[in-house]
């Protein structure tokens, strides 16, 4: 297939030329400008920025520490000592392994390990491992939910009484206790009527 | 670049990859004793530890995605197949492509969780170990720490797509068309996203100085 040329002018034709003048930079082993002069057409704020950021953004490497204890524990999965491997530095040989539920959510593990290990997760696709990572999202604390449920169940209780307290009539024995409370609540009324009439 | 695959579905094209996995030796021996993994490993820590530091500007976070991504590869290696076209050149390299992308993924879950956290200030990514001398010579100019704090604080504040694309470039060295493999982007999407990261750094730069008398 021939190359397709960027339409002239625009982002894409500067994005080359800026492509271009990083690719012959970065070339150079040492971080060291190539020889000759810098291509002009890159703009001196943008060769600028470039020279700032060559100098800022270095390569940092980990700790002696830290890179020998990530080759033991790749060591262990390499031999097949996946439940040390999946849980972390923390367990030993010998130790108990816990239910593996826990074991994955461990803090030194790596929830979705298992899931790469048996082949149920490409580690390589963004939107799978989005999904999982998701999924495995700490739930929220049982104790909250179930308060907000015995309240919402309280409220609709109340609601429910409620609406059976103001509701006219029903059949049989509710039916009965509701007139024969509306019928005292009227003589209430009427007693209460006579004394506040009587003292007026 | 070709994208890595990962498991079983297409079939795999072996005389393409021959020719084009500068890592191919060590893919190959790691598959046939995973404990030979560790060669790979060791080749490309500094690299995803550097990525997921500028990515995290924390150390210990750092370390996290560093171990997570090299797990996850080391179990997912049996299910890993090299594709490359042949315009990705002689150094193309498909590990190393499909190794960014997993780091790429355990950094974005680590942003994604972050979140709902105050971002982590720059003195604490200096303090982590942005290497800032106190004054680099460079190109005959010498940046300042002023500057370099400036072009980290633009490079922080860039979207997402645009700081991985920079960091890519310049911290692994990667090229375009590496890049373009590790983001699910094409090329010129690549080069645009790296074009406008550097604008946005020379503009921070600029304003820093002030205007020029």
């Amino acid at each position: 297939m021939p190359p397709r040329f960027p339409p002239p002018g625009g982002d894409a034709v500067d994005a080359l030329v800026t492509d271009q003048y990083l690719d012959a930079l970065l070339a150079s082993a040492d971080r060291r400008p190539p020889d000759g002069a810098p291509d002009p057409a890159a703009g001196a704020d943008l060769r600028r920025a470039t020279a700032v950021l060559r100098a800022s953004l270095v390569r940092v490497h980990p700790s002696f520490r830290f890179e020998e204890r990530l080759a033991a524990r790749l060591a262990e999965l390499a031999a097949g000592d996946v439940a040390h491997a999946v849980a972390g530095p923390g367990v030993r040989h010998g130790d108990l392994i816990p239910f593996p539920g826990a074991m994955l959510s461990a803090p030194s593990g790596d929830p979705l390990l298992a899931a790469v290990l048996d082949g149920r997760l490409d580690p390589s696709d963004e939107e799978a491992v989005a999904r999982a990572a998701g999924a495995r999202s700490p739930a929220r604390p049982l104790l909250v939910g179930g308060a907000i449920t015995s309240a919402a169940l309280s409220l609709v209780g109340v609601a429910w009484v409620a609406w059976r307290a103001a509701r006219p009539g029903g059949p049989g024995l509710p039916r009965a206790a509701h007139e024969s409370s509306a019928r005292r609540l009227a003589e209430l009324a009427d007693l209460a009527t006579g004394i506040h009439g009587g003292t007026a | 670049m070709g994208r890595p695959g990962f498991g079983t579905a297409e079939p795999a094209k072996p005389r393409v990859v021959v020719a084009l996995d500068r890592d191919r030796h060590l893919v190959e021996a790691a598959r046939r004793d995973l404990s030979q993994f560790d060669a790979l490993y060791r080749k490309y820590l500094a690299q995803v530890y550097a990525y997921a530091l500028y990515e995290l500007a924390d150390h210990h976070a750092a370390e996290d995605a560093t171990e997570r991504t090299f797990l996850r590869a080391l179990a997912a290696l049996p299910r890993f197949r090299e594709l490359a076209r042949p315009e990705d050149g002689p150094d193309a390299s498909t590990f190393r492509v499909w190794l960014f992308r997993i780091a790429r993924n355990v950094v974005a879950n680590e942003r994604r969780a972050r979140r709902r956290k105050p971002a982590a200030s720059l003195d604490v990514a200096l303090g982590a170990g942005f290497a800032i001398a106190d004054g680099v010579d460079l190109e005959g100019d010498l940046v300042s720490r002023d500057e370099a704090a400036t072009a980290l604080r633009a490079v922080r504040d860039l979207p997402d797509d645009r700081r991985r694309a920079l960091l890519l470039r310049f911290v692994d060295e990667m090229t375009t068309a590496e890049i373009a493999g590790v983001l699910g982007r094409s090329e010129g999407a690549v080069r645009v996203l790296i074009h406008r990261a550097l604008g946005a750094v020379a503009r921070e730069l600029g304003r820093d100085r002030g205007p020029v008398r």
